[in-house]
């Protein structure tokens, strides 16, 4: 497994403008780190079973979105992780756990991206569950990394939409107010 | 001590509430809102029956009507005057909010410390570890 803390500062200090993995990995420490008191570590594995899914489109003079998605039998931890108390969680405030976990995923790559991100908007979470075997969100281009969390993993893909799927939608949140 | 805590995330809303609980504000009354339309009733029924709200915890990006919106129209109807305001964001957002001493903000993901001293320098009052 590889350590994702050993980020490549002088990266992203020398192309600030493009996405890179290293943004993602720091995006998903930060998370890690602050909300659910985890060490971040990159793994090979891909999910596997029926899988959560939030997804949030950003929007401007680029356009990606940003993908998470846990196993569904993980979505308990996750969720007991975040708010620091155990219980039997119903799908309501997993699928409320997986899209804010998206939410703090996709703002913090959006915050280390300014230039890229530039009069970027974004999306509320959608969230779905998705059974096993369906396909995994696919792009022309994309950033896909796997990160262990305890016995579980999660997903994240920055996916980076063609032109021709670029929109401008009036109800996107704007990143100025 | 009355708070609003506006957040579209329920997830959201119980972690606030429990950092709230756990900063040693006294007499601490929780209300709960899930967008900003929702908040700004909630500030309205409060302060027509004389119990306002003494702090307000927004969500900026929320559907029906988010975190500044709320906030411009309860100042339009002069709702929640003085009344200090932490703003949480995922993002980097330059708001619409006057830069004052009452205006707080809060980016997620955040630590319960980090929570703690946002609203130990907006209430002035010791953050408890």
């Amino acid at each position: 497994m590889a350590d994702c803390r050993t980020v490549e500062i002088k990266l992203l200090e020398s192309d600030p403008i493009a996405p890179s993995v290293a943004h993602v990995d720091a995006a998903v420490e930060e998370v890690f780190t602050y909300m659910l008191r985890s060490i971040c570590l990159v793994v090979e594995e891909e999910l596997e079973g029926n899988r959560v899914q939030a997804s949030i489109r950003m929007g401007g003079e680029h356009a990606a979105e940003c993908c998470v998605a846990i196993a569904e039998a993980a979505g308990d931890r996750l969720t007991d992780a975040m708010l620091g108390t155990e219980a039997d969680w119903d799908e309501e405030m997993i699928a409320d756990a997986v899209g804010e976990l998206c939410n703090m995923i996709t703002g913090g790559i959006k915050r280390r991206l300014r230039l890229w991100c530039r009069n970027c908007r974004i999306t509320l979470p959608k969230v779905e569950r998705h059974t096993a075997g369906a396909p995994d969100p696919s792009y022309a281009e994309s950033i896909h990394r796997v990160y262990c969390f305890g016995e579980d993993r999660i997903a994240v893909t920055l996916g980076f939409l063609a032109a021709s799927e670029r929109w401008h939608d009036a109800s996107l949140a704007g990143d100025t107010l | 001590m009355r708070v609003l805590i506006a957040d579209d995330s329920s997830v959201m809303r119980m972690i606030l509430e429990r950092g709230l609980r756990a900063s040693g504000l006294p007499n601490l009354e929780i209300v709960h809102a899930a967008d900003g339309l929702q908040a700004l009733a909630q500030v309205q029924q409060h302060e027509a029956l004389g119990s306002g709200f003494d702090l307000i915890l927004t969500d900026v990006h929320m559907p029906v009507m988010d975190g500044p919106e709320f906030l411009a129209e309860a100042r339009r109807r002069g709702l929640a005057t003085g009344v200090p305001v932490v703003l949480i964001t995922a993002q980097d957002v330059a708001s619409s909010e006057p830069a004052t001493s009452r205006v707080g903000r809060l980016t997620k993901p955040f630590t319960l410390a980090q929570m703690q001293a946002s609203l130990a320098s907006l209430l002035e009052v010791p953050a408890h570890g």
